[in-house]
């Protein structure tokens, strides 16, 4: 059932509009500033521990030792939550330096030491001291008077984040909450974070071996404890910002509403959204943004979706496949219901673009961005080509605006049509590429071939964008690996969250 | 596309990691006891030059100092460096801002009384205060 037409390209055409390839010094730089940022933090903490006397002590006695590393261990804790909350602020720098894809992938691996190092702060600071007291538990304390209480926090902000992260970090959990349980649940982690401040401020060893520069309740802070909490209030200011005030602002400035709502193939709708001047949003095709539709039932749950036509002042268009949750809800919009959006997100864009061709791979919904992409971005008859993945012919989505870039325009539609070619549907399945349907005679799909068919030896003049369900998109890329097409020319990126 | 800006990055913060490591390891170093000349206005207090330590055998948690050790010169006292009772990092460092606060008062004043006691360490601020009196008296001999 696959038409696996080979796309027979025109040759360029030299006066033809080229790619905009400054877009990948852009986002180089981009690149680099996000990790410039992670530096300085680095930097800054591990100094704090040296210029608090961390190296000079550290050999004095044993006790001492330990408590030391441990201290250090805290303040490596403390950085890891500072860019726990970096990362996820939303703040555009990291959305578009790092993209969504490498933010959660360092954010689980982050999660998972700051856990670690979080108990080994304990650990250390509860072994030196009780060593260097002769294992008196209470012999340290006195004469510590009130600043104690802020351990009672620290213990207090550690279980919140503690309990939180480790629920969130279940699997069976995570498949069965939504979005927005998940992410509400997250802010518990945060509150947690927020109420250990304290405690570092005014127990930790590193800001105490100044001269105080002003009291804070009768207690001394140096200058470090205030360059310390100046790096906090980046951190939550960032995601205060980019979290929940430009989105409130957003709503009230552009004041979005539902236009019109339409079937778009078999299972999906269109949803168009209007508003005041759009495009200062800075929308580029490709991009999505999390949707909240006002005045339905269920209006607090969200749902990402990315934009399906390159977006205009005054116009937005998503295209949803209607498959549960919040998107049975979708089809039963009306017009004139007002529109929430976070956004826009994402790294995918034509800015990405490093060659001639596009090959654009679209499975379900995922034909809104590639259709918006192309669109939007300039290419001559037949250097560019999109695969439609569905399981069946009228599930297509958008097929107007394919029709329209094909007959326009010269693109090149690969119809891939047939129910999965996964062990779970054993009457279709042959075997080989998981991406594409079984061949009907039963052999195994062999993918990598066609994709270099497709590709045509030109691996380094050739974009590749996706978008679909991520365990197609991974099979897709692991083709595309073996068909020898560099890794810096597949652009793809999933809402994970 | 990111593999040499990250390659180069990464060695250009490293150097500089290092660099502000070392910094920071000398200013450290430099912050806690330094001498501290005495300004054009301040009067003589007129003590015997040379190095005078009091030292405490008490062990009590509110009487956290050990030896202090007043250094006169030139008449004018120029430093005060104080050991505390225990190498437990808790005490030493709720104790060190108090005393550093005190020791700056007390050399810019030349003088151990009418110091401003911290609050929440007065205990601390009580005993430094004796202490350096007692170092002044033996100074003044």
């Amino acid at each position: 059932m696959t038409e696996h037409a080979s796309p027979e390209y025109t040759r360029y055409d030299t006066d033809f509009p080229r790619p905009r390839v400054h877009g990948i010094n852009k986002a180089k730089a981009m690149y680099a500033a996000s990790l410039a940022v992670v530096w300085i933090f680095c930097i800054a903490a591990a100094a704090i521990w040296v210029y608090g006397r961390g190296v000079q002590t550290l050999f004095t006695s044993f006790p001492r030792f330990l408590q030391n590393v441990g201290g250090l261990a805290g303040v490596v804790a403390a950085v890891l939550m500072m860019f726990q909350v970096l990362f996820m602020s939303r703040f555009p720098l990291f959305e578009y330096g790092f993209g969504r894809d490498i933010i959660v992938r360092v954010h689980k691996k982050v999660g998972y030491w700051s856990f670690w190092m979080i108990l080994a702060h304990a650990a250390l600071l509860v072994g030196g001291y009780n060593i260097a007291a002769d294992f008196n538990p209470w012999a340290g304390w006195t004469g510590t008077g009130t600043l104690l209480a802020t351990l009672i926090f620290a213990i207090v902000g550690v279980l919140a984040i503690f309990i939180a992260v480790i629920f969130l970090s279940l699997k069976k959990i995570k498949s069965k909450i939504s979005y927005d349980v998940w992410y509400w649940w997250h802010m518990v982690s945060w509150v947690g974070a927020l109420i250990t401040v304290p405690h570092q401020i005014f127990l930790g060893a590193s800001f105490r071996t100044e001269v105080p520069v002003g009291y804070f309740l009768g207690y001394p802070v140096t200058r470090l404890a205030i360059f310390w909490m100046i790096m906090w209030v980046i951190v939550f200011g960032a995601a205060a910002v980019w979290r929940f005030i430009v989105p409130v602002a957003n709503y009230f400035k552009y004041g979005m509403r539902v236009v019109e709502v339409k079937p778009d193939g078999a299972r999906g709708i269109d949803v168009i959204v209007t508003g005041k001047h759009l495009d200062r949003l800075g929308t580029k095709a490709g991009q999505f943004f999390n949707w909240r539709f006002l005045g339905s039932k269920g209006a607090i749950r969200s749902n990402w979706f990315s934009v399906s036509m390159p977006p205009t002042s005054d116009r937005l268009r998503i295209c949803v496949r209607v498959v549960g949750d919040g998107t049975q809800r979708m089809a039963k919009l009306k017009p004139g219901q007002r529109v929430f959006v976070e956004g826009p997100y994402g790294r995918i864009s034509g800015d990405l673009r490093t060659g001639h061709r596009m090959l654009m791979f679209a499975g379900g919904a995922g034909a809104g961005p590639m259709v918006s992409l192309l669109t939007d971005q300039d290419w001559a008859p037949g250097e560019a080509t999109l695969i439609s993945r569905e399981n069946a012919h009228e599930d297509t989505m958008m097929v107007e605006d394919i029709e329209r870039l094909v007959n326009d325009r010269g693109l090149v539609w690969i119809k891939s049509i047939g129910l999965p070619n996964i062990p779970a549907f054993p009457d279709n399945y042959s075997g080989g590429s998981s991406w594409l349907p079984a061949n009907e005679d039963g052999t195994p799909v062999d993918g990598v071939s066609i994709l270099r068919e497709w590709v045509a030896g030109e691996v380094d003049n050739v974009d590749v964008f996706l978008c679909g369900p991520p365990i197609w998109m991974d099979s897709v890329i692991a083709d595309l690996k073996k068909a020898g097409v560099p890794d810096h020319n597949v652009h793809a990126e999933s809402f994970v969250f | 596309m990111h593999k040499s800006v990250k390659k180069n990055m990464n060695i250009g913060f490293g150097i500089a990691a290092a660099g502000v490591m070392v910094a920071s390891y000398f200013a450290a170093g430099q912050s806690q006891f330094p001498t501290v000349e005495p300004g054009p206005d301040t009067p003589n207090p007129g003590l015997a030059d040379g190095e005078f330590t009091i030292t405490n055998d008490e062990t009590a948690q509110n009487r956290p100092i050990r030896a202090l050790t007043l250094t006169v010169d030139n008449g004018y006292m120029v430093n005060i460096v104080v050991e505390y009772n225990d190498e437990n990092r808790m005490s030493h460092n709720l104790n060190t801002p108090t005393v550093l606060q005190l020791r700056a008062e007390a050399l810019e004043e030349q003088s151990a009384e009418d110091l401003d006691f911290v609050s929440g360490a007065t205990g601390t601020s009580q005993q430094f205060a004796e202490s350096l009196q007692a170092a002044i008296d033996q100074a003044r001999g």
